[in-house]
Formats: C-alpha cells, structure tokens, sequence
C-alpha cells in the first residue's frame, strides 16, 4: 500500500515510504492506547466504593486494619510544607504515620516546621535497612505521635525515598512527593485493591492538577486550571495517567509511574533494596525492579491503578514542569538501557513484552517519527505541487486520534462523576484541542532532546546495579538483617 | 481504497466500539443506581436468576434478598454468595446471615474465614462478636494443635478481637506450637489478656528461639505494664536482634520507674548495644514510647 505521489523520483519515494512509516507507527501506538481506554470501562463497573457501603463503614474505622506509613520527599512550594504536613495528619484512617523527609535545601522549613509541630530531636531509633547519606536528626513532635521528621543532606530523590523506607515501620508505604495533596479519605481508598482481597503488589493513583491557590484543591477531581499548561496536564493525566493506567490493569499493571503517589508493600522494596541511587526516575526504576522481583518469586502480584481522585497536585510553574519531563525522559530512556534484559526477556510473555514496546515507542520511536512528520507537513505546505494525501492522513493519525482518545477519557470522566458542570466538561475539552496545537509538539521537543542527551552520552544511561551506594549511617549493623518485622 | 480511507475507517471502528462501550457502561450503571434506590428484593426476577447474573451488583441484591426470605430456608443460597468471587457479594452475604446465626452458620463462617477478603472477613469478625456464645463454643473445638496453621492464626486474630477470657486461655494453650507464626499469633493476642498465666507464657516467649517472637512478646509485655517482667525485659535488651532490644527498650520505657531505672542501668553497662538502645529509648518522650510501641 503506497501512498498516491504527484512528484516521482528516488527520493519522493523515500519521503512517502517515510510518511507511511509515521502514519503507521501512530495508528498502531494511538489503537493500543485506545484498547487501554476500551478495557477500563470493566474496571470501572466491576469497581466496590468501600466508603459507600453502610457495612464497611464500620470496617474502615477498625483499628484492625493494616497500618501504613506515608513517607513524604521532595521540595514543595514556600508554605506548602507546614498546611501539607497538618492535611496528611488529619486524614480519616485508624492507624498511620507520616514520615518527612527535609532535605534543608529547598525553603529551610525545619525551624518552622520544629515551632508548628513542636519537634524535638530523637536518638537514631531507626534500624536501616537500605544504606542512605548521612542524617543529620531525627525528630519527633509533643503535639503529633503520628509525625516522624528525619533532616538529612540532599544527596537525589532515591536518597530521601530510601531515608524515609527505613524510618518507616508500618507494613504498607505511600511514597508521595511533598507537592502532592492526599484526599482525606485517599489511605482507605488506596488500601481497597488489598481490603478487598486482589493479589497486589502495589496500588498507584495519579495527582490530579489543581490550581495553585485554589481552595478545596484535594477534594477536586479534575482540573479546574484556566492557564494552558494546566489544561493540557489536566488532560494529559487523565488519559494518560487515569484511564489507559486503568486498562493496563487487567494485564497486571503498568510499568510507568508517571506522577501520582504509589502504595507499596514494605517488605517488597526491602527484598529489592529500596531505590537504586543512580536511577533518574527513582519510581520507574523502583517498578521495573519489583516486577522482577515478583516474577523470580513466581509471584502473580499485580501493580494496580485506582482511578478515585486521591491526590492532587498544584499546578506547576513551566519551569519546573520543563524541568521535571526532561527527567522523565531521561529516566525512561535509562530504564530501557538499564533493564534491558529484564524488560525483553521472553519469560515475561506477551502482554509484559507489549508494555515494554510501548515504552520504547514512546520515549524513542514516537518523537523522532513525529518530528519527522512535521518535516513532511511543512514540505508539503511550502513547496509548490507537493501537496499529497500524507497532510490529512497526519493529521488524522496523530493530533485527531489523540484528540479522540482525549475526549473518550473525558467521557469516562464524566461517567465517574469528576465535573461539577457541563461549563467545565466544555473547558477541557478545549483544552484537549489545545494540547495537540502546542503541548504535543512540546513534550516530542523534550524527549528529543532527552534523546540527544543519551545519545552525546550526557545522560547515564545504565546504572551498575552492583554498585555500593553511599556509606550507611546505620545504627545497627549486627541487625540490619531483620527487615521483616511482624507487627 | 486510499490509505487516507483505510486510516479513517480504523478510526472510525475505534470510535463506535468506545461508544458502544460507553453506552453499555451507561446501561449498566443506571441497573446498578436502579437496583439501590429500589432497594432488596424489589427488583424483577427470583433470588435465584440474580445470583446466576454476571452484574456483581444483581448477585448482591440477591444476597440481601435471600436475607429477607431467610426465614423461608435460603441459607444454601447465602453459602454459595458467601463463596462469590466479587467482596462486595460476600458482604451483602454476611449482612444477610445475621438474621438466621445458628451454629451451624457460625462453624460455616469460622472454617471459610481465612480465605475472605481482609473487608469482608473484619466484618464477619463483627458479626461473630454478636453471637459471641456459639463462637466461643465453635472456637473452643477448633483451637487445637492440630489444626491447620492458617486457620488457626485467622480464628486467633479473631479470638485478639472477641476478647473473651476463655477464649484467651485457649489460645495460651497453643503457646508452645511449632509454628513460629503461630506462637507469634499467641504472642500478639495475649496482649490484650491482662492475667498471670498470660504473663508467664509470655515471659517464657522471650526466649523463643525465633526472633519474631521475642519481639511481640516483648511489646505485650510492655501493654501489660506489669512491673514484674523488667528484669527479664533488661535481659532482652542484650539480644542479638536489632528489634528485640528495641521492643524490650520500649517495653521497659512503658513500665514506670523501675524500667526507666533498668534503661539506665543499661546505658551506664558494658554491652554497647544494649547501652545504645537504651540511650535512644531515654530520649523518646512519652508520647512518642506511646506510639512506637503501639506501631
């Protein structure tokens, strides 16, 4: 099947066979995604709202339930610290506690954070587990049995992840970036999959995109963002960090945890040593690990999506938004290049090697292949008599398709309940054609330049799993082989 | 055909297969708000053709319906609802049975229990706690060595919540099992059994050979709050395990004056771990012994 061609030639014909190549890579990557979109819908009907259940109200104020830690990294925006750490402590679960981790360089919260909890400083009562940087001090707060706050130099993300794994005691761990809001009832709907008796080894939700400032941000389901960044995000998450998550499900999860907060089992990362330090997206990394892990145990947990709006999360400045997609994109690329054999070994069977191909196609094929296709457009704009079928075949494959997928995972929203009107059903979808006209161009512009950075071997692309991480400040070596504490 | 019409047609079939998924998922959500706003037994057809239905929310009408019409003998309908693969059917099951409790349903309940979904088997716990004299009489046969472990650590988690004496006792009995899990079981629900006898298998768990549970028999100790047990709780701060020390320095911190004066007789001693663990306990403030102890 050839495209018609007005213009003959060799090299007409190689641009046509490539024009072929990107309408097809987009067809066959927007159809999966559109088979993910497709299987949630049973995700959806077969989903039990425990809160909504008159017999289990009295099961989820049991103390009986299993405890959790909800260990909390990263920076967060100039007062968000203190009003965030106060929210996680009123949350509506019987038995948890809140693990901080300050790092000292973003906003030197800690002296605010020692007067608003009143923190003193603990000996070391820590068994370490998973070696990390020094910790300077540990603290505890009069006010708050719940809070644990441990204040350590910044030595990378999987560093703090790691400090906050061993301070935490409880058998379940939510890791969660200090820029995320939790709903308050976001313990006990994560907990569901594993309440409810599912063989699970992680649960995840995505952070949905509130607007900075806005009040009531964590009970809101969908973005209420006007800005462009936020609209796209707001749309970005919901098909891409919602929906097509939800269709991976019945597969035994997705391999990507962008954004979003993720609910592990504690002795799980304890079994795969916590967060590969080098790793430059920490949680994927953490992922690919577990699925490992779980397949050498023979295991058939699965990694599972909700797509409850638990979390929320303010809208990031471009910036910081550039900033964080540009390690995403590292961090995929040096997944593939680190985990290689993990990711395409033949007993991971079908599905797990599908899951891989479209990593693979999103962070590499697809940017290059789009750029490609913008080439194309451009060329069939400005010179004269090459005007061709590739123009509406572009544009149908790829802003249209994803615009149709967009407005499906909108439609799927609406079914959940997520609007509050039809004006903010319309906002978004506006928005998702705005997305194709600037965000899509932006994000392939991002991965390109990922891409180049692996290729100029500016990026580490593969990590020794072998190599010894920084030296332990344990306070117990002769213990640090009972990790697996009953309660 | 043209590769633009070939495209077009694959996006079009992708979009009346979403649609027609859409409209299903429509279909059925309206069946399933139907369903609760008309409430149990109300909706067409028998309890029987319900629970065949592949729509979770239908079979757990049917469940709340066989509730209703219990009296009339559906009791073999529940069983096989209680069996279902969806929680929420097991649930409505469970609610359902409270009203023909018998100790037949009660053995039933108690023998199905560790294969339940954590929800469902929290609330059976409930339902059990009310009928409180056939579950002691069902548990008392049950608690035997010689059951299977599995069984045996879901009825003493249940025993941890009935919180009947007698029931305690004869879970001491099974203090010495082979099973570690199974000690570390009685250990944990002993916890709750403030008596004599409960101190002293627990005294004697302090030195179980497995390390789990030395650790949990010194945290029972410590909620027991009996002064008697700090001596061999200062010993426990010299075990060779990071977690019994730690839960024994605990222990010792909830134990008034006389564990406060063995955690500085430990710092001053001359086992260095023993006299770290002991240094970080004595600087917890109450609060915080509190809640790592109860962790």
């Amino acid at each position: 099947m050839m495209i018609p061609s007005n213009a003959g030639g060799a090299s007409t014909m190689a641009l046509d066979v490539l024009g072929l190549v990107v309408v097809l890579l987009f067809v066959v990557v927007h159809s999966g995604m559109a088979l993910l979109l497709l299987r949630a819908m049973p995700e959806l009907w077969s989903r039990w709202d425990l809160s909504d259940d008159d017999a289990m109200r009295a099961v989820l104020a049991s103390p009986a339930l299993p405890t959790v830690s909800v260990a909390v990294t990263g920076h967060a925006i100039a007062g968000w610290t203190i009003g965030g750490v106060h929210s996680l402590l009123a949350l509506h679960y019987p038995r948890y506690e809140v693990v901080l981790v300050h790092d000292g360089v973003a906003n030197g919260d800690l002296d605010a954070l020692i007067e608003a909890f009143d923190l003193y400083k603990v000996p070391p009562a820590v068994l370490v587990n998973v070696p990390t940087g020094a910790v300077r001090a540990y603290y505890r707060s009069r006010r708050h049995g719940k809070l644990f706050v441990i204040d350590k130099a910044f030595a990378g993300e999987p560093d703090e992840l790691n400090a906050a794994l061993n301070a935490s005691r409880f058998p379940y761990v939510l890791m969660m970036s200090a820029g995320t809001t939790l709903r308050s009832d976001a313990l006990s709907r994560l907990m569901r999959p594993y309440l409810v008796g599912h063989h699970v080894a992680a649960v995840s939700a995505a952070a949905r995109v509130v607007q900075a400032g806005m009040d009531g941000g964590p009970q809101a389901r969908t973005a209420r963002s006007a800005t462009w960044l936020g609209g796209a995000l707001a749309i970005r998450t919901l098909r891409d960090g919602v929906y097509s998550r939800l269709g991976w499900n019945g597969a035994g999860g997705q391999l990507v945890t962008d954004g979003g907060v993720i609910l592990h089992r504690r002795d799980h990362l304890l079994a795969i040593d916590g967060y590969r330090r080098s790793a430059k997206d920490a949680a994927l990394d953490l992922v690919v690990r577990l699925r490992g892990y779980l397949a050498s145990q023979q295991l058939a947990d699965a990694i599972l999506t909700i797509a409850d709006p638990v979390a929320s999360m303010r809208e990031p400045t471009a910036g910081d938004h550039r900033r964080r997609r540009a390690a995403t994109h590292d961090g995929q690329l040096q997944v593939l290049a680190t985990h290689r054999a993990l990711l395409f070994g033949a007993q991971r069977g079908t599905l797990r090697l599908l899951a891989t191909m479209h990593l693979v196609a999103g962070a590499i094929l697809a940017p290059v292949l789009e750029l490609a296709g913008y080439a194309l457009l451009f060329r069939a704009f400005v010179v004269p008599g090459a005007w061709h079928p590739f123009v509406p075949l572009f544009l149908l494959a790829v802003p249209g398709f994803a615009l149709m997928l967009s407005l499906w995972a909108i439609m799927l929203e609406v079914h959940a309940g997520g609007f509050a009107s039809r004006w903010e059903i319309a906002r978004l979808c506006g928005h998702a054609v705005l997305e194709q006209l600037w965000y899509r161009q932006w994000v392939m512009w991002t991965r390109l330049r990922a891409l180049w950075r692996a290729m100029r071997g500016r990026t580490a692309l593969s990590t020794d799993p072998t190599a010894p991480a920084s030296p332990a400040d344990s306070t117990d070596v002769a213990g640090a082989t009972d990790r697996l504490m009953p309660r | 055909m043209t590769t633009v019409t070939m495209v077009l047609l694959v996006l079009t079939a992708w979009h009346v297969a979403f649609i027609c998924g859409y409209v299903a998922l429509r279909i059925v959500d309206r069946d399933r708000i139907t369903m609760r706003r008309l409430g149990a037994g109300r909706a067409a057809g028998s309890a029987d053709d319900l629970a065949r239905s592949p729509l979770w929310w239908r079979r757990a009408d049917a469940a709340r319906r066989a509730g209703d019409i219990a009296r009339l003998g559906d009791r073999e309908l529940l069983y096989l609802l209680l069996d279902d693969a969806h929680a929420a059917v097991q649930s409505d099951a469970t609610s359902s049975l409270e009203s023909l409790l018998d100790a037949a349903a009660v053995g039933h309940l108690l023998d199905r229990l560790p294969e339940r979904p954590m929800a469902v088997r929290l609330q059976q716990h409930a339902l059990l706690a009310r009928a409180l004299p056939l579950t002691t009489t069902a548990l008392m046969r049950r608690l035997a060595p010689d059951a299977s472990p599995r069984r045996l650590k879901s009825w003493i988690a249940l025993v941890e919540n009935l919180e009947s004496p007698a029931l305690f006792a004869r879970v001491g009995t099974l203090h010495s099992h082979p099973d570690p899990l199974i000690r570390l079981s009685v250990a944990r629900a002993l916890k709750r059994h403030r008596d004599p006898e409960a101190e002293e298998m627990l005294l004697i768990a302090l030195h179980d050979h497995d390390w789990r549970v030395r650790a949990v028999a010194a945290r029972s100790l410590g909620a027991h709050g009996n002064a008697s047990a700090v001596p061999r709780l200062a010993g426990g701060l010299r075990d060779v395990r990071w977690w019994v020390r730690f839960r024994c320095g605990l222990a010792l911190a909830q134990l008034g004056d006389d564990g406060r004066r063995a955690l500085a007789d430990a710092r001053r001693g001359e086992d260095r771990y023993a006299g770290e663990m002991a240094t970080m306990i004595g600087g917890l403030s109450t609060t915080s012994v509190t809640e790592l102890a109860d962790g």
